[in-house]
Formats: C-alpha cells, structure tokens, sequence
C-alpha cells in the first residue's frame, strides 16, 4: 500500500482549523487509510491503491473537510480555454499511443508544495502507471517553453537534451544505457526502436516519456505556470491521472486550462483535462439493503456529500455527481460504500445474521482427528512443516533421482523451489533440528503433500499423507512396524508388507505397503547416506501412508 | 528428606546391612563391604551417601592408588613389540648396520614406527646413528639379549589391569611409558571407608533389626495377602524423577481446531480448494484486472511445471467481458483486453478465496454458510512476520438478506469466542468486494489493536457472471497473527520450526482459559 506523511500544521492549513495528530489519525483511518506511526507534528499513513487522489496532504485535506462537514459535496473544477495546441503523431502509436495535457496558472508553489506533489506524482506512477509502463508524468516550468507542442517518436540517437540529472546533451540512446533514470526504466522500451518525444515550438524536448524530463522544465520554488504532459498505453488511466493532479493543483490555488489533443492517427481531437462530474443513479434501496439498516434519502444524500460527492434526491432516486478525480467508482456498489464510510463504519452496529445452516466438518478433517489421536496415544508428537519445499532437500539428499513433480517459476528465496511430495524429508529436517534436545524422538505429521495430476484443470492435485519416524540409538524396523500395524489395524489392513528397497532406506531393511496390489505407502530404515545429507548422527525408522489410497481424502 | 527423619528413623535394607556390618566390624572400605554383602561397589556408595545425610556414617578418602592400563599404542605394542625391539631385530638380520633409507624401503617398520624405534633404541644405547655422504647410517652398539623393563611391563599388563604399587622395580618403567603418547594410562582411583557415627552407636536395636519390609507391591504379594504380615518401606517422596513429556498436537492444529469448531458451532460447513490453482479463480473471477499489481512476479508464485491449466471456457468468457466493460452486471468494468493465456497460468493460490468463490461457482444451495481453514502462499522474503506460506481463514454467507452489519457480527462473534472481546471495523479496500472493511482486534495484553483480516461484499462483477443474485458476505482472517498472539510467540518463523522444546512446552489448557477469559 502507498504511504503518505500527513503534516499537523499542513494538513490543519488545508483544512482551515487546527486538528491534532489524534484527530487526522481518527480521520484518516475513518476514511480507510490504514494509521502506521502517529507522532506529535506528523501522522503516517497508508492508503488503499483505489483511491490514488489520496497521493498528496492537499486532496487528504479535500476528504476530511467533508468528514468535519467544513465542505459539502463534490468541489468546483474547471478548466479554461487556452488556445494550446498538442499535435501527436502517427509514430507515437506503436509505441507510447495516447497522451493527456494541462497548463495550470496562478500557482505560487513554495519548496513543501513541490515536494507534495513529487510524492503524488511517483505514486500515480506506481499505482495508475504501473510503475511507469501504463502512465507516466511530466511537469514542466512553462515559463521555459513555447506551444504548439509535439508528440513524436524519433530514431533513438536521432534527437539529443539535456535531460534532468545531467549537465550534457545526450541521445535517447545514451540516457537509456547511462543515465540512472534511464537505466532504471529502460525495460519498458526495450523491444522499441523509437523514443516518444514531446517537443515544443522551438523544437526544445520538454520531455522523453516514460523516461526521463528535460532540465531545461525542472520545477524551482516559485514556479507559477505548470505544464503537466500525461502519455501513456491506457488512454482512461492517462486521463485519470492528469484528472487527479489538475485538481490538487487547483486545490493548491492554481487555475486550470484546457489544451487540445490532436491525434494525427485517428479521427480524433480531444481536450484535455475533462473535470466533468459523472453522474451516477443510486438506488436508495440498494443502500439500506446491503448495509443492513433502513436509510431515509436524507441520510444517503447527506453520507454521500459528506464524502465529497455531489448528490441530490430525484424521483425516489439519488442522483450522484462524482468529481473527475475519483477514479474508483465503477458500479453502484461502490455508491453504497461511499454511504457507509459516510455514515461512519463505528456507527454500524453489528448484528449476528439469522440465516441458519448446519455446521459440519469435512469427513476428511474428522479421519485425520482420529489418526492424530492415534499417534499421539502412541507417543509421537505432532509438527506440522510447510508444502514449499526445495529440490536438493526432497530429491538429492533423499537420493530420489527424478525432477519434481511442481516447480515454481520465480521463487524471492532458493528455499523453495518445488512443493514437497512426501511429509519424510520435512520429518528429517526437524529431526536434524532437534538433535541437541533429548531423545528418543518420535515425530509424525498429518498433512497435504501436492503431486502433478494432468486430469484436473489446474494440473496438480492434493494428497493427504500420514508419516511418522522414530529416532534413538537403538531405533528399529521392529519398532515402527508395531505402531504400523495399529494405524493398519484402523483401515483393516494387517498383514499388508511387502519387502521392497527404496533408495532412502538401507537395502534389505525396506517394504511396501500394499493394498489390493497398489503401493499405498513404506516403511523402513533411513539410509546412513541420507541420515549424513540431513546431518542426522542418530538412526533413524520411518513410515509413510499416502491416506488418500486409503480413502481419505 | 529431611522430613522423614523427623517422624521416625527409616532405613532402606541395603543401609541397614551396611550400617550393620561396619556397626560389627568397624570401619571398612567401600569395596570389603560390597564383597562381604556381595553388592556392587556404586550401591554401596549410594548407601554411604544415604546414611551420611542421616548423620549414621561418615565416608573418608582412606588412600589413593594408580591403575595401569594399555592405551591404543600399547595394545599393539603388546602385540607387535616395541619399535625399538622391531627394529634392532631388522639391523640385526640386515647384518647389524643399514642406512636409513635401506631400512626404509626394506618396508618392515612404517615410517612413525621407524622414528619411534630409532629414538628409543639409541636413548637405551642398542644404536648408534651417524651421518655420512648425505645418509644417516644405524649400527648396533649393545643388542639387549633380555627383555627391558618397559617389556616386561607390557608383558604384565597384557594379563590385565594392574596397580603402580604392586609393580615394585618396574614402577619407573611404567612412569618412563606412560609419558609415551597413548601406550600406558595411570589412572588414579581413590579408596573410601566408612565410619560408623557416634549417632549410629547409639541406635536402638530395633532399627537395624532385619524385617520383612515391602519395597515393591507385587502380585505375588496381593495373591498371598502376605502384604498383611509385612511393612511398606517409606519412599523419598521429594526424590527428584526423570520428567515425562506428554506427545500433543501441534499448537497450530490445536489452533485450527479451535477455530473450526467455532464456525461449526456457527453453523458452518467446512470446504477444501485446491493449493495449486488457476489465476482464472485466484485472481480473474475475483475482478482482479490482469496488470494488478498483486499478480506481479515478486507477490505470487507462478509454476514452470506444469504452468498452465484449463479454465472453465463459458465462465471465462463471462468474466473476461465483465473485465472489458462490465458485460451485464450494471459496472464500466476496468476497460482493458482481457486475455484468457493470462488467466490459464497457475499459481500457488494467494488466498482462500479462490476456494470460497470456486465453491460459489459450483453450489447451488441457498443458504449458503462454509469455511474453509488452509494453506495460501505469497512469494516474498520470510522475516519474523512474514512467511511465505501461512494460513487464512476463511468464509462466505450467501443469503438475500446478507448485508455489512450481518458480516460484521459473524467477525465479532468469531473473535469473542476465540476471547477477544473488544473489535472495531474500518473501510478497506478489495478489488473484490465492495463494500469493504477490515477488522482490528484490541489486545489487553500488549494495549494496543491488532489488525486481523480483511472482509466485504462480493462485487456484482464477481457474484453475476457465476449466476449468484444474492449478496455474498466473505471474509479471510489471518490464522498466523493470531496464533502469534494467543501463544504468545513474536516471530512467525517459530511456528514452523518444530522445536521440540517449544512443542512440548506448548499449554492447551492455558490457550482453553484465555479463550474462556478473553
């Protein structure tokens, strides 16, 4: 989740009345932002990637002023007229289609406000851009270029700035090979042999989208004419970003106008931003039902301003203006629980349903009870180890010479890299771990191990296997077999061994357990070679049953 | 112990011997005594330790004496012979003079056995070495016809053990050989005697009076009802014993059970999904667009083999349309191409849901109540909070009248049974139930409030392509960071390393009053 330091004087500034840290915190967290630290000058806060406006303190502020009932309703956005031109070529297609632009005036920005919205700028990268791939963000000192502005993409030496960071002229293709930024974000071009490229009339790059700013637009305190370029590969979240950041400039006292896109490759001339409200029809009934609580139009109308949207009662309806930087409002659902939050979750009483139902086990989990019980009442303890497993552990030290039945793609750690097959290689794992406590030792685990099953949609099915070791000095085959033949005993298989060599055990020292001619399980004494794998100096016995064949699954 | 003496003087009947012999004879060496009670000497030591503590018997260090034994080297000695003899022998045969190589590639000695030989050999004066043109010559000066002291020692140990005071003239070959690594150990063993104490003069008779006393109750002794004619000796109640360790179940199952039998009580039904699942159910059917950030690389583990699997075509469909633009469901959707490989990748499931909203797919019953209590897995760097593969617990209620404050009072219940009376609800946000909330626990002990586990109302997105019209109350609660709390453990990891200190120390009646308490 994106975190945001909430300032108390900022914040308080915003709001228009002085809050303590306590007051944002219950705010924020009212709101659905998650409270991480609250300090005496700042709070620090996580907030849910549905509502990427909550990327700088000024648009926070904007939501608490509904909550305080400081500000009603959805705010005034507008954007004038400017007469700005931003021409966008067919070359751009293939690599970078679509592209969004704003210029905002009468800003007076100071260091803290520039520092907010570089924060609100990364994270609209990384929550609408996708890191940068889907939407990326320009914001220039407009005072430093001339419209009408370019969108092309050129050969990749075919141009050459100065981009931010540097103090030399370099190609796209210099930036992307030497250039930290460049390096940083060059997978998203790769594969590309243009560089999209936003130009103004003087021929100056305002900026290499998604890479890198020219120096020549970086922002100084002070700046009061911003010009904000949004390109991307999904035209809504392009718009959707440029929305969010036209309006905290507003929010910030600046005045919005409008540029004119002009796409050469389609039929097409937008203007952008379009700080339109959406409207919205809500249901009432929809509203109480899902919540659980009998709501008068009154009440949703006024839970609904309360969370900055627009809405009014209309023929038993609510009709609901939702400003153009909500991004998250997609059915009427999500009209339902801008409601609640409205309504204040702490004012929602919990009730216990009255829809009955008979609770029941799984006969599955009911089986393993009674095994468990079992195993324990013949002194074996019970751990349970995790499914993720690692191939030199399961096969290598196990001396089993096949490849895993699952392999993982992309494990973070080489721990894992198969799920295991067999509960035995964990039960030794753990014997190895305890060899500083006493013994004997006599462990067991109940539980699921994952094998390849091609008739299943997902490939891979669920076994449940039951295993257990014995581990002393003087540990036998005689001994395990007894407690064998009492699990056996349970599912009416005495007399069900079969002298087999496996290549964990000691040959000769080996069997199978057979029912009905299949092979459901062995038994046996651990190989020295694979005791000294898990550096286990102590002989080991183990079983192992595959209960699914034995009916229990 | 103490306490016994108070009452009444009771000797256990091995005391009572030994008191008794040293009572008649006067004081005696632990190993007289164990020979003329024909005890071995450690129970007469524990006896002497017994009587001690009652102040009957005093036990002293009488002397010390030292005991030869062969060491590794010497056991072969005793054998072989010793190198300095293995080697006069060799000269001898070779004409009485060889240079150390001759004698070296005439290969009789080994190296060490060759050095060895060659420095005692000279230091008792049977050889002489000098050097010429580069070689080292050896010459017999005395060859020793008789055997060595050092010999004859060896000769006598190889009959057994023996003591350094019994070998009289040979004592300074012993010392000479035991300063020979591993040939001869001297051992040195101290002699005990036991004393009778004034105390035990004065005892009165009947104390030490042979009687009939009963150590241990048999059979025989019920049988016969001879037990009726006999005393029962008194035991040492407060004797320390060797602990026994109860097996159990895991703390994690006894955890699982709990939680179980809760929703049963609930009146849920419990329901397993598959480990290995299709993104189609783990992330497409739950509305989750398809460059969510949660489906990345670094969140979720992808299989390489096998790495695709077959989703459900028709269903599929439905759900891809409902991801481009919201098909019938009422939504805009997200407005991208949806893109059926993607959603035929497999994946170790994220969460439980994936098995809750198969089983939405597949169940026609209404209402429906289940729970399901598993294994999910997430694909990042374990630390003392973060495992990569845990267990949620989960739930669906399906009913038309299913609403937020219902869902809300199935958490609040959850957690008052389990003895955590006091939660509170925030908004959260899915991307796949709306309305949404998450749920914190206050916890007494550490003062503060615990988050524990997500919950809402399926989307229409997610409840209509699958035909369900009724709104779906789902929830999945964490299992690991609640058991970190209710068994008092701070770091994730512990939970699965199967410590067998920490298993047996594990108390489930404690666990049971907590729950009770809250």
């Amino acid at each position: 989740m994106p975190a945001i330091t909430l300032r108390v004087d900022r914040v308080s500034r915003f709001v228009g009345i002085n809050l303590s840290s306590n007051q944002i915190a219950e705010l924020a967290a009212a709101l659905g932002m998650s409270v991480e630290e609250v300090g005496e000058t700042e709070v620090k806060v996580e907030y849910n990637p549905n509502r990427p406006d909550f990327g700088s303190q000024a648009s926070i502020a904007r939501a608490f002023k509904g909550l305080l009932e400081i500000e009603l309703g959805a705010g005034k956005y507008s954007a004038r007229a400017s007469g700005i031109v931003v021409e966008v070529e067919r070359s751009v297609q293939s690599v970078r289609p679509y592209i969004a632009c704003a210029l905002v005036r009468s800003l007076n920005l100071d260091e803290e406000d520039i520092a907010d919205l570089i924060v609100l700028q990364e994270d609209l990268h990384w929550i609408l851009g996708r890191d940068r791939r889907k939407v990326a963000i320009g914001i220039h000192d407009y005072s430093k270029i001339r419209p009408p502005f370019t969108y092309r993409a050129v050969g990749l030496s075919e141009i050459r700035f100065i981009p931010l960071g540097s103090y030399q002229e370099m190609t796209p293709q210099q930036i992307l090979a030497e250039h930290p930024t460049g390096r940083k974000y060059a997978w998203i071009l790769q594969g590309k042999d243009l560089a999209p490229i936003i130009l103004d009339s003087r021929g100056n790059v305002l900026s290499f989208p998604p890479i890198i700013n020219s120096s020549l637009t970086e922002l100084r305190p002070g700046a009061r004419e911003l010009f904000i370029d949004v390109t991307g590969t999904d035209e809504k979240a392009v718009n959707q970003a440029l929305n969010i950041l036209v309006t905290t400039l507003i929010d910030l006292g600046g005045v919005a106008y409008k540029t004119l896109i002009k796409y050469k490759y389609r039929r097409r001339q937008v203007y952008t931003p379009n700080l339109s409200t959406t409207k919205w029809v809500l249901d009432p009934s929809l509203a109480s039902s899902l919540i659980g609580l009998e709501l008068s139009m009154r009440d949703i109308v006024k839970a609904l301003r309360r969370m900055r949207l627009d809405a009014k009662a209309s023929r038993g309806k609510v009709v609901v203006g939702v400003p153009p930087y909500r991004v998250d409002i997609l059915h009427p659902v999500d009209l339902v629980e801008e409601v609640a939050i409205g309504l204040g979750y702490q004012n929602l009483e919990p009730v216990l349903p009255e829809t009955a139902g008979i609770g029941a086990l799984l006969p599955v989990s009911k089986a393993l009870d009674v095994l468990r019980q079992f195993m324990l009442g013949m002194g074996f303890t019970e751990v349970v180890n995790t499914t993720l497993s690692n191939t030199e552990r399961d096969f290598n030290w196990m001396l089993i010479n096949r490849e895993p039945g699952i392999k993982i793609l992309n494990p973070v750690s080489i721990m894992y890299d198969c799920l295991r097959e067999l509960l035995l290689p964990g039960l030794l794992s753990n014997l190895a771990a305890n060899s500083k406590n006493p013994y004997p030792q006599r462990l067991f685990e109940l539980g699921d191990v994952i094998v390849r099953n091609d008739a299943l949609p997902e490939k891979a099915g669920r076994e449940k296997h039951l295993a257990f070791v014995a581990c002393h000095s003087t540990a036998s085959f005689s001994e395990l077999k007894a407690v064998l033949e009492e699990v056996l005993r349970l599912f009416e298989m005495e007399n069900s061994l079969s002298a087999k060599d496996y290549p964990f055990f000691i040959p000769g020292r080996g069997a199978a357990v057979v029912k009905e001619g299949v092979e459901v399980g062995f038994i046996g004494e651990v190989h020295p070679s694979v005791l000294e794998n898990f550096g286990l100096y102590m002989p080991v016995v183990g079983c192992e049953l595959n209960l699914s064949l034995l009916g229990i699954a | 112990m103490s306490e016994q003496g108070r009452e009444e003087l009771e000797l256990h009947p091995l005391e009572r011997r030994v008191l008794s012999l040293i009572l008649s004879e006067g004081p005696l060496g632990f190993d007289e005594v164990a020979a003329k009670l024909s005890v071995n000497v450690g129970a007469v030591a524990k006896a002497a330790e017994w009587l001690a503590s009652k102040g009957l018997a005093e036990p002293s260090k009488a002397s010390v004496t030292h005991v030869l034994t062969l060491g590794e080297e010497g056991l072969i000695y005793v054998e072989k012979g010793l190198p300095e003899r293995r080697l006069v022998e060799v000269l001898r045969s070779m004409g009485g003079e060889a240079t150390l190589s001759q004698l070296e590639s005439a290969g009789i000695l080994g190296k060490d056995e060759l050095n060895i030989g060659i420095i005692w050999a000279k230091r008792n004066g049977w050889i002489s070495v000098s050097k010429s043109d580069g070689e080292v010559k050896l010459k017999i000066e005395r060859y020793p016809d008789s055997k060595s002291d050092d010999e004859l020692v060896l000769e006598i140990l190889k009959r057994g053990a023996a003591r350094l005071e019994d070998m009289g003239p040979l004592q300074a070959a012993c010392e000479r050989l035991s300063r020979r690594p591993r040939v001869l150990r001297i051992n040195e063993v101290a002699r005990y005697v036991l004393t009778p104490t004034k105390r035990a003069l004065s005892l009165p008779p009947e104390v030490l009076a042979e009687r009939e006393e009963i150590t241990q109750l048999t059979p025989e002794l019920l049988i016969s009802g001879a037990w009726r004619e006999k005393r029962f000796r008194r035991y040492d109640v407060y004797a320390p014993v060797k602990p026994v360790l109860a097996p159990r179940p895991h703390p994690l199952t006894h955890l699982i059970q709990l939680i179980k039998s809760i929703f049963v009580e609930l009146g849920f039904e419990e329901i397993q999904g598959p480990l290995v699942e299709l993104a189609f159910w783990n992330f497409d059917a739950l509305f989750q667009p398809q460059d969510h950030p949660a489906r990345e690389m670094h969140d979720t583990f992808y299989l390489s083999s096998p790495a695709t699997g077959e989703p459900p075509r028709e269903l599929a469909a439905k759900v891809g349309r409902v991801h481009r633009d919201g098909g019938a469901t009422g939504s805009r959707g997200w407005g991208y191409e949806w893109s059926i490989e993607e959603a035929s990748r497999l994946v170790l499931r994220t969460h439980t849901t994936a098995t809750t909203i198969r089983h939405l797919a597949q169940s026609p019953k209404r209402p429906l109540k289940v729970f399901t209590i598993d294994r999910v897995y997430r694909n990042e760097k374990v630390d003392w909070r973060r495992l990569a593969e845990f267990h949620q617990v989960e739930g669906i209620l399906v009913d038309k009248n299913a609403n937020l404050r219902q869902l809300m009072g199935v958490i609040k219940e959850f957690y008052a049974r389990m003895g955590l009376k006091k939660v509170r609800f925030r908004p959260s946000y899915f991307p796949y139930t709306e309305p949404s909330a998450e749920v914190d626990v206050y916890v007494e002990t550490k003062g503060s409030w615990v988050e524990l586990g997500g919950m809402g109302i399926f989307r229409p997105e997610v409840t209509l392509p699958l035909g369900v019209r009724e709104p779906v109350l789902a929830w999945g609660l964490g299992l690991e960071r609640l058991a970190l709390l209710l068994l008092d453990v701070d770091d994730a990891r512990i939970l699965y390393q199967n410590d067998l200190r920490w298993l047996l120390s594990f108390n489930p009646l404690k666990l049971e009053k907590l729950r009770v308490s809250g």
